[in-house]
């Protein structure tokens, strides 16, 4: 679970990137998030993955202050930024075992765990190359992997689709609705409103840096007459 | 020509060295490099000034010019090499280049122009102290400082365009087999190589001037001068002959030389450079494979320190602009200084009596100066922030302390530098110093070499270059190398100054270099690892 509460970020003491934003993202439901380009999206995820540091509120993960408790609330997240290179003069399977030895993922698991997720995503051929040599939706599988090689409780996932096959996409999908299914929390952001009206179970609308709008997707939708998108639309104009 | 002047301009603001937040100045740094260019200026100057002196008495004053011009040619295509290899081919900006509708002498003439601006940074601190000593001393007038200024822009250009075809030779004509990279590293070597044969080359015909020649007139050092360097020989005829008419032929033929070799490279680019550079960018990929087994040992746990060691120095020496700046200076520094000795005539039985002639007090405080001198030479945690990049980020969200990560990137600068270190240790047992000795001194440098590398990556640590488009600009136009090396010659003359002028006894000395080294990586280690962890934490990157 993730609890938002009160934040607020301002960039050189001057850019309000997000204002008093509160949320909270349930466990057991894949939650959206949505916003056009320089809405906050971006910022938020960062926020509750530790990279940056709010200016006021607080955030909670499964319970773990992100500022005062980073360390613990870092390691039941999985985070998996917009951009996949890093690293790209590293082989996957050694990113892989340095994001292993990083999350202190037991030596026993790491086989099966990379075995499992290399057969989901068709990695198996390529885990022996170098990140550079891999095509995008490629490196963005690896850095997937990386993220959850220690079963993280919580994903955050900033536009995650971006660049996989349709094979990569779907499995990708079904892995996100089984670890919900599984009483975990899954938190993604992304810019293709067709993909969080199919995925979604809940979904935040971010505009200006302030929520414009949470709760379930479908509940959006039904209390409307128009689609998803005209009514982001309308929502995001306003904003 | 238009064009080649727009993309000039543009990828020097690409490479200024200002990083981090925009909107933040330095103040400070103008100071920092106005003290490092005057300090460095002044000690020049007076360099020149006692050869001038010197030769002034058996009447050969004018052979400083021609002396100092070929010194400052050397630099410029020792450093010129590296800088093509970094600048022409490993840039990730080529590829973006060569999708644009430009032709190949336009690309490799506004990367010319952007190195021979670098040059002149070169010249400004090693001929320009030299020439306005000799202006003084020679009570030269006006044209001279006119033809000064005018040989200062041209000066470079045929070192740099020697460097600059010898590394399209080697990039054009060594790329045969599939893993391209393997060749770029190969290439580099092979031109560093041949940078410290001419430098070898350089040092013997030294020997050769002091033996004879230096006596012989300022024409006659010209004349062997050309023949190292095609057409430098007019440039210091032209000086020291400014007055008469043959002052102004051999400027204009320096002129027309320097001229002719730009449109040698530019031609000679124009068939060879975009040939050189295919494949540059690509990487193999075998597409294998692993086997259950496999995977297991491959990814078997070690602990975090080791693991963030093993990353930090797998992304060092696999990328070819880390490896040929970080990675293989350390081998190059210890060569440099034997090439220096054997170079200057000294045969091994002199470098032996030489090394048995130094006292411990003196051995073991150089040998510490010289391995933190070392250790900030080689760029390694000066860039370790900035090497991250846009990646930055990447350090934050890892579930490891701050501290503990820099603490990891420290230790690699230190790991590679206990290459040169270990080098010269060896050097030193070879020539005949005594075991103990060296042990001491190596125990003391190991102290210096964390000392120096702390340093480093707190400079890198309060202004990093994260903003690059490719790494040739967070190492080869980074700022904090040139600040972090100037530190470690700080540090170094504050380890053997006192030690030569007070002629410290070895007991003395051991217990100065101790406490000193000790209380320094005390402070170092603990407040400014603890100060940059802290900055990073509070960046938004």
């Amino acid at each position: 679970m993730i609890v938002i509460t009160g934040v607020t970020k301002i960039y050189g003491g001057k850019v309000k990137a997000l204002d008093n934003v509160s949320l909270t993202v349930d466990e057991g439901c894949i939650y959206g998030f949505l916003g056009p380009n320089g809405a906050g999206k971006t910022t938020t995820i960062k926020l509750i993955a530790g990279i940056i540091q709010p200016d006021g509120g607080t955030i909670t993960v499964d319970g773990y202050d992100t500022k005062k408790e980073a360390l613990s609330a870092k390691m039941r997240t999985g985070f998996v930024p917009d951009d996949p290179n890093i690293f790209l003069r590293l082989k996957g399977i050694e990113y892989l075992a340095f994001m292993a030895d990083m999350y202190g993922v037991p030596s026993k698991e790491r086989s099966d765990n990379i075995n499992i997720m290399a057969e989901r995503f068709d990695m198996q051929n390529a885990l022996s190359d170098r990140i550079q040599s891999y095509s995008h939706g490629m490196r963005q599988k690896i850095v997937i992997m990386g993220a959850l090689m220690h079963k993280p409780r919580v994903w955050i996932l900033d536009e995650p689709m971006t660049g996989l096959d349709p094979k990569s996409a779907f499995e990708l999908k079904s892995m996100m609705r089984e670890h919900a299914d599984a009483g975990n929390t899954v938190f993604f952001s992304t810019h293709v409103l067709e993909v969080a009206e199919k995925v979604c179970d809940k979904a935040a609308v971010i505009g200006a840096g302030r929520i414009l709008y949470a709760g379930g997707i479908h509940d959006m939708i039904k209390s409307s007459d128009v689609s998803l998108e005209k009514i982001f639309l309308e929502m995001t104009q306003n904003a | 020509m238009r064009k080649i002047f727009i993309l000039a301009k543009i990828l020097l603001k690409g490479g200024t060295g200002a990083g981090g937040k925009s909107g933040k100045r330095r103040w400070w740094l103008p100071v920092v490099l106005a003290f490092a260019f005057i300090s460095f200026g002044f000690s020049m100057a007076f360099m020149a000034l006692g050869l001038y002196d010197a030769l002034d008495i058996i009447g050969a004053a004018d052979a400083v010019i021609p002396l100092a011009i070929g010194a400052t040619s050397v630099v410029i295509f020792m450093f010129g090499i590296f800088y093509t290899v970094s600048v022409m081919y490993h840039a990730d900006d080529v590829s973006l280049l060569l999708a644009l509708p430009l032709k190949p002498y336009q690309i490799l003439g506004a990367k010319f122009l952007t190195l021979l601006v670098y040059e002149y940074i070169f010249e400004a601190f090693i001929l320009l102290p030299v020439l306005i000593v000799y202006g003084i001393r020679a009570g030269a007038g006006a044209l001279f400082a006119v033809y000064s200024v005018l040989l200062l822009l041209i000066i470079p250009v045929i070192a740099l365009v020697m460097s600059a075809v010898l590394v399209m030779l080697v990039m054009r004509f060594t790329r045969f087999g599939k893993n391209k990279q393997m060749l770029n590293y190969i290439g580099g070597i092979i031109a560093l190589v041949m940078a410290i044969g001419l430098n070898i080359a350089m040092q013997s015909f030294a020997v050769t001037l002091s033996e004879g020649q230096i006596a012989a007139d300022a024409g006659q050092l010209s004349a062997t001068l050309s023949r190292l360097f095609p057409g430098i020989g007019f440039a210091a005829n032209a000086l020291t002959a400014n007055g008469t008419m043959g002052g102004l032929i051999n400027l204009l033929l320096f002129a027309l030389c320097s001229a002719f070799a730009a449109a040698v490279f530019l031609g000679f680019g124009q068939l060879v450079y975009f040939k050189g550079l295919v494949g540059v960018t690509e990487a193999s990929a075998k597409r294998k494979l692993i086997s259950y087994d496999e995977l297991g040992k491959k990814t078997a746990g070690v602990s975090v320190t080791r693991a963030y060691v093993k990353k930090e120095i797998r992304l060092l020496v696999r990328s070819p602009i880390a490896f040929l700046n970080c990675v293989l200076m350390n081998f190059i520094w210890p060569v440099l200084i034997l090439v220096m000795l054997f170079g200057s005539g000294q045969s091994f039985e002199m470098i032996r009596a030489l090394v048995l002639s130094l006292n411990g007090s003196v051995l073991i405080a150089a040998f510490a100066g010289i391995s933190a001198f070392v250790s900030s030479a080689n760029a390694i945690t000066s860039t370790a922030i900035s090497r991250e990049g846009k990646a930055l980020y990447f350090v934050k969200y890892l579930p490891v302390e701050i501290i503990k990560q820099l603490n990891a990137k420290v230790l690699s600068g230190m790991l590679l530098s206990s290459i040169a270190v270990a080098l010269m240790a060896a050097a030193l047992i070879f020539f005949g110093a005594e075991p103990v000795l060296v042990i001491v001194a190596l125990a003391l440098g190991a102290g210096a070499s964390f000392v120096s590398s702390v340093i480093g990556l707190f400079i890198d640590a309060v202004n990093p270059k994260l903003s690059w488009m490719n790494e040739q600009q967070a190492i080869k136009q980074n700022v904090n190398v040139m600040l972090h090396m100037l530190a470690g010659l700080a540090l170094a003359a504050i380890i053997i100054v006192p030690v030569l002028l007070l002629d410290f006894s070895f007991e003395i000395t051991l217990l100065y270099a101790t406490a000193l080294i000790g209380v320094l990586a005390v402070a170092c280690g603990y407040g400014m690892i603890k100060s940059s962890a802290a900055r990073i934490y509070n960046m938004d990157v």
